[in-house]
């Protein structure tokens, strides 16, 4: 096994043209995923991190739509793939789940009907295999009496249960890759921990790498390896999950961080919330996307930073022309007056 | 009022039909000041298009012909059938005691009767001597017998077989009143006993009367109800109500509805969908019965409702001919120019239609403003919405062309002397002055009592007549609400129920029952006729005088007469100006170019015993 | 799920009843011709009417004679002067006094052959014109065939059959290809009849067929931004089987609910225009004379069966709904 990353993308564009005008919902996103190793995508609802991540499957190819930049997996282009060499890819080497698990099984088949299409894609078995296979996945992710449940309706199963299935029908063929678009956001808080907690035991015993994407810090804190922060269709900070959590370098990941809820507080206590509305991505700001909402944008802000490493440690990359030295001192200011821990 | 952007609609397009019309088939003078160039014009198109009533020399045996009709018969039972389209199959199937040949205008042909009837001197008595050599058809196999028109003619009276002509014109049969009771009181009990008429034998029938209408009686049992009726196979039938033997009737004539020949139940007959006629094996041509009865099988289709599509269809076709729909105008046109010879042909109806005027209520109980109606009428214009000039010459009296009385009361011109029916395409000066003697010193109508209710059809052509009278009523400053509605509601719950009566009733008209006076004249002008229900007085006329004529007419027995008598009743009921006269309708028939049709006269319709395929 | 059934059965017995009733008062509410002096003829007199409208059951009460009708429907009847009848015995016609069921029945045929034909017909072609406007939303195929179905939407069906005959049947059409008017009367065995239902089915369906297109396009783009169809691209399947089995799968559970009324409606005369364009002898032509002719019993009988087959199709096609959809099962 290479050390070379498992997908990387570079300067990633998804333009849309609409009627409204064109939409950039992707503006300038470059990752890079190692195998085995979990990258947590952060940001706001409109910030761009579903449309990067479908674009990685071509889940978003339309005739309206522009895609530029690239996205390499273990050596192959996906931008530019095409019909049965893309479809080998998807749910068989990448797999990716959604936010809402009720809404993305289809609401006429049964569970196991649609687990065992997910096997035969890509498997040349026959339905009995197929079915025992699906058993099987259902047993993995936590599912009891799997026999049973095997013959059941999207609609019979609990919210949680449904995500696992979601999630066992993904590994059905052992990806490489799981995309995991904000899985836990339509669960409950118990619910939320138990998927996380699967999804991470799943990735340690199979090896697989995970992409998971969420607008809540917390949930990556707990797992993810690095952390990249997306903002109105770029990403404006990418590092390990330590070096973004304890040496933030961009203001936008200040404000999140600063409003987040920490047990630590005094209850009563307000949270910093970031001032003003993310754009539209019609009418995006010319230069850095934040800087009409960043409380220190100056004149150099109007042109568009490069994603660079500038403080920090290295591998350390974030999109913000503040020297380092002047983002020390405005950081304690914007996360409060609890600052941050050292590690 | 609402309509009369689309008045005007129909009218260009009536008059421009008119005009297309009066391009073909007639020399175009449509110089129509005096009446004679119109009825020139249309005597000229009568002639190009003559019924043929005569099957050609050639004529082959055998065939079948198709008989496309919009709907059904209005019995199938023939001692109730009341409809020239129903008397198309019942002259074919059914021997009556005197039937109509083509030609026969006057008078009938002996049929089921050896010879014409004898009338006593006194002419109380009418005796019919019947032939002994006509069979019924099976399952019934035997020869008819004078009981067995006896009994067709009492069966005629119970309720359950609704034959709406016999209790009129037999009404002076002796002992009739009480076997119309004794049937309406037991109206499951069987066929009432007429007391005067009797069957002394087999081939002898008496008809004994209160008074001297015989002509009327004899003209009547010209009509189907004298086809004969097999008591033994009847009875159980007509013990039911309604009676079951039209579905299960047997013939005498030389074709017959197919049926079971066990059970004689038809089995030919599909109410408004199939009539189909096979040939009576038990009929024998015969010097005494004049039908040749070329063709072998004959299949009425019904239910071609639109008349346009049927129309073209029969030009187009092969062995078919029109049954019971007038051809619409266009295919009257398409006909007349593209089709062949003696694909249509053109044959008075014997009837007349006209716009009704109530004389009993205001303002029409003033002679003087019914009047001013009729002359402010373009009667031209009222014609030309039934489809223009080929559809018959304007009336100008109530005897139809080609009929008893029609030339002594005046003939296509009509009566000269009445100033108002001088120019049918109207006079409106003459109008104005009729209104002021009437008290509108304006020449137009003022006042409330100038409102006027019309009550007419919902569809063409009634709709289109409906709406020029409107309009013409409105010139002379009438205010006309014209409520529409379909033709038998009009019929059943205004027109005909003086009670409900409108003031105007534009769609009316009358339809001889056979070729006398009496039929056109006594149901639809005799006070004493004005009945609560179904009537059919609509201008509700009660006059003394013309009462007591026609009452005196229908007493002659003697034809010129009687012929004479009724004309003069014609011209007295012209002078009460009690309607719009306008047309008296020509019927229009089609047929295939390989028919060889014969045109009945009475009937005006093809006849079915007569007409052949073309070799 | 069996005394669902049986609930919805007692439901429309009772339906059917209240329909009958409602048919009663509008035809003596509202005016029609006097069944009694149409069939008396024109010169009766008034007694011979009383006579007639004593024998037809008319100088009764409403009431009375709705009990009569209701008692005849549904349980051996003993009418004066005739046999008893059995059950389900819709009276005599006015017009022709045959037996209203009979004559029913022997319209069905007709009608049914023309109905289902006509959706045979409208299927084959919604369903691919559908799918393919739906797959190539906004190309000009697809705005081609919208344009089309609408002109065949706003089309009156007896227009199109009109212009449907002048083109193309075989006695008076321009080019002489199909059976006319009155085939289907003079056909002699089934092969003849299918014949000369072309025209029709084809005038039938034609509006139909683009109604229906037209919604299965709709549907299909409206289930095709679904996220489940999203899931099925994810999982790799081949762009076919995502809109066969997974697209399709749904947008046609509302399709078939939309099917078993038009079948329904249909079936019960609706098909009044096509039928009387072409003659043909069902139950659409047989409402058109019973109508023109103020015929109560047939009028009341073919109300009957209408709304028997629309009650008994809707609970046929809630009963496939529920097959089609498992989440509506359980209730």
């Amino acid at each position: 096994m290479s050390d070379a990353p498992l997908l990387q993308m570079e300067d990633l564009r998804v333009h849309f043209d609409t009627d409204e005008g064109i939409v950039k919902a992707v503006d300038g996103v470059s990752l890079v995923v190692n195998r085995g190793e979990m990258l947590g995508i952060v940001g706001e609802s409109g910030s761009g991190k579903s449309v990067a991540n479908m674009t990685i499957l071509g889940l978003t190819r339309a005739s309206n739509a522009s895609i530029s930049g690239r996205i390499s997996f273990e050596g192959k282009e996906l931008t530019t793939m095409e019909g049965e060499e893309l479809r080998a890819i998807r749910g068989n080497e990448i797999s990716m789940i959604f936010q809402d698990p009720l809404s993305s099984l289809h609401p006429f088949y049964k569970v196991g009907r649609q687990l065992v299409e997910a096997v035969r894609v890509h498997q040349d078995v026959s339905k009995e295999a197929a079915l025992a296979r699906s058993i099987e996945l259902l047993g993995l992710v936590g599912i009891p009496d799997p026999e049973r449940r095997v013959g059941e309706y999207p609609h019979e199963f609990s919210g949680g249960m449904r995500q696992r299935v979601m999630i066992a029908m993904a590994l059905t063929n052992d990806p490489k890759l799981l995309i995991a678009d904000e899985p836990t956001t339509a669960l409950d808080v118990t619910t939320q921990a138990q998927i996380l907690k699967l999804i991470e035991r799943l990735r340690q015993e199979f090896g697989m790498a995970v992409i998971m994407i969420t607008h809540d810090l917390g949930v990556v804190a707990e797992v993810a390896d690095r952390v990249m922060v997306m903002y109105a269709g770029r990403g404006v900070e990418s590092g390990t999950l330590e070096q973004v959590f304890y040496d933030p370098q961009h203001p936008y990941t200040w404000g999140l961080l600063g409003s987040l809820t920490r047990i630590d507080r005094p209850r009563t206590a307000r949270l910093a919330q970031i001032a003003g509305q993310p754009p539209s991505l019609i009418s995006l700001p010319e230069g850095c996307h934040f800087r009409n909402r960043c409380p220190h944008s100056f004149a150099k802000c109007t042109s568009t930073p490069p994603l660079e490493q500038r403080g920090g440690e290295p591998g350390h990359t974030d999109r913000c022309w503040l020297d380092p030295e002047r983002k020390q001192a405005l950081r304690v200011v914007s996360t409060g007056e609890f600052g941050l821990e050292a590690a | 009022m609402r309509q009369r952007l689309l008045q005007i609609v129909i009218l260009g397009t009536a008059v421009v039909a008119a005009v297309a019309l009066a391009a073909c088939g007639s020399d175009g003078s449509s110089d129509s000041s005096s009446e004679s160039a119109d009825a020139g014009a249309t005597d000229a198109a009568q002639e190009e298009f003559a019924a043929p009533t005569v099957p050609p020399e050639d004529a082959q045996e055998g065939g079948e012909l198709t008989v496309i009709a919009a709907s059904d018969v209005d019995y199938i039972d023939p001692g109730a059938s009341y409809y020239q389209f129903s008397y198309m199959v019942t002259s074919a199937t059914q021997s009556t005691l005197v039937g109509w040949a083509p030609e026969d205008v006057e008078l009938p042909t002996p049929l089921l009767a050896d010879s014409e009837p004898e009338v006593s001197e006194d002419g109380l008595t009418v005796t019919y001597t019947i032939r002994d050599d006509v069979m019924y058809s099976p399952p019934v196999d035997r020869a008819v017998v004078a009981a067995d028109v006896k009994y067709a003619i009492e069966r005629s009276l119970l309720p359950g077989v609704p034959n709406g002509y016999t209790q009129t014109y037999l009404a002076d049969v002796t002992g009739i009143d009480k076997a119309i009771k004794e049937a309406q009181d037991n109206a499951t009990g069987g066929a009432p006993d007429i007391s005067g008429i009797t069957a002394p034998d087999d081939t002898t029938l008496e008809i004994q009367l209160d008074d001297t209408s015989s002509i009327g009686v004899i003209g009547a049992l010209s009509l189907p109800v004298s086809a004969p009726v097999p008591p033994e196979y009847a009875e159980e039938f007509d013990a039911e109500n309604p009676s079951t033997y039209g579905e299960n009737g047997v013939s005498t004539g030389p074709y017959m509805i197919e049926n079971d020949p066990q059970t004689g139940e038809l089995t030919g007959y599909t109410p408004n969908k199939e009539i189909h006629l096979v040939r009576n094996p038990n009929w024998e041509a015969s010097a005494a019965d004049f039908r040749p009865a070329y063709l072998d099988e004959i299949t009425i289709q019904e239910g071609f409702a639109d008349t346009v599509s049927a129309s073209k269809k029969v030009l187009a076709g092969n062995g078919l001919v029109n049954g019971d729909f007038t051809t619409p105008p266009s295919a009257i046109k398409q006909a007349a120019t593209e089709g062949e010879p003696g694909q249509l042909t053109l044959t008075p109806s014997g009837g007349n239609r006209y716009i009704a005027l109530n004389t009993q209520i205001a303002p029409f109980d003033d002679p003087d403003v019914r009047k001013a109606v009729i002359a402010n009428a373009n009667r031209v214009d009222l014609r030309n919405t039934r489809g223009g000039e080929l559809t018959g010459p304007v009336m100008s009296h109530v005897l139809p062309p080609e009929f008893p009385g029609h030339d002594e009361a005046g003939g296509l011109e009509g009566p000269a002397e009445l100033d108002y029916l001088a120019n049918p395409e109207g006079d409106p000066d003459l109008a104005a002055e009729y209104m002021k003697k009437a008290g509108f010193d304006s020449g137009k109508c003022e006042g409330s009592v100038c409102e006027l209710n019309m009550v007419g059809d919902d569809s063409p052509p009634g709709s289109d007549t409906a709406a020029v009278a409107e309009n013409q009523l409105e010139e002379l400053g009438f205010d006309v609400n014209y409520q529409k509605v379909t033709h038998d509601i009009m019929y059943t719950r205004f027109c005909s129920v003086p009670d409900n009566a409108p003031q105007v009733c534009p769609n009316v008209g009358w339809l001889k029952d056979f070729n006398d006076g009496q039929s056109m004249i006594d149901p639809t002008f005799n006070g004493d006729n004005v009945v609560p229900e179904n009537n059919s007085n609509w201008p509700q006329l009660d006059v003394p005088e013309i009462n007591d004529a026609i009452n005196e007419a229908k007493l002659i027995d003697d034809l010129d007469e009687r012929n004479q008598a009724w004309a003069d009743v014609d011209a007295m009921i012209m002078e009460q100006a009690a309607f719009i006269p306008y047309i008296w309708d020509d019927q229009a028939n089609i047929q295939s170019a390989d028919v060889a049709g014969v045109i009945n006269k009475f009937n005006a319709n093809w006849d079915l015993a007569y007409t052949s395929l073309k070799p | 799920m069996a005394r669902y059934i049986i609930r919805r059965l007692l439901w429309s017995v009772l339906l059917l009843g209240i329909v009958s009733a409602v048919v009663f008062v509008l035809f003596y509410v509202f005016p029609s011709a006097d069944p009694a002096q149409l069939r008396a003829g024109r010169q009766a007199n008034a007694d011979q009417i009383a006579a007639i409208r004593e024998s037809l059951g008319l100088d009764q009460s409403i009431l009375t004679q709705f009990w009569i009708y209701i008692k005849g429907v549904f349980t051996p009847l003993d009418l004066p002067g005739t046999d008893s009848h059995g059950p389900l015995y819709f009276g005599r016609s006015y017009q022709s006094n045959a037996d209203v069921k009979d004559v029913i029945f022997s319209d069905l045929p007709a009608t049914g052959l023309l109905v289902f034909g006509a959706v045979v017909v409208w299927l084959a072609v919604a369903f691919p014109v559908g799918i393919i406007s739906a797959i190539r939303q906004r190309t000009l195929l697809d705005r081609s065939t919208m344009i089309t179905t609408l002109i065949f939407i706003s089309a009156p069906v007896f227009w199109l059959g009109l212009v449907a005959l002048y083109l193309f049947s075989k006695d008076v059409g321009v080019f002489p290809i199909f059976p006319g008017i009155g085939s289907y009367s003079q056909a002699d065995d089934f092969l003849g009849r299918v014949g000369s239902m072309l025209l029709p089915w084809a005038v039938l369906a034609a509006a139909t067929a683009a109604i229906y297109a037209r919604y299965l396009r709709s549907q299909m783009i409206d289930v095709m931004e679904e996220d489940y169809i999203r899931t099925a691209r994810a999982k790799g399947l081949p762009e076919r089987r995502v809109i066969a089995r997974h697209v399709l799968r749904s947008a046609v559970t509302p399709i078939v609910t939309l099917l078993g009324l038009d079948v329904a409606v249909l079936l019960a005369g609706n098909a009044i225009l096509t039928e009387t364009v072409f003659n043909i002898p069902g139950v659409g032509a047989e409402t058109f004379n019973a109508i023109k002719r103020s015929d109560l019993p047939m009028i009341q009988g073919i109300t009957l069966f209408g709304a028997f087959f629309i009650v008994t199709l809707n609970l046929l096609v809630d009963i496939a709904y529920a097959y089609l959809d498992p989440r509506v099962r359980y209730r």
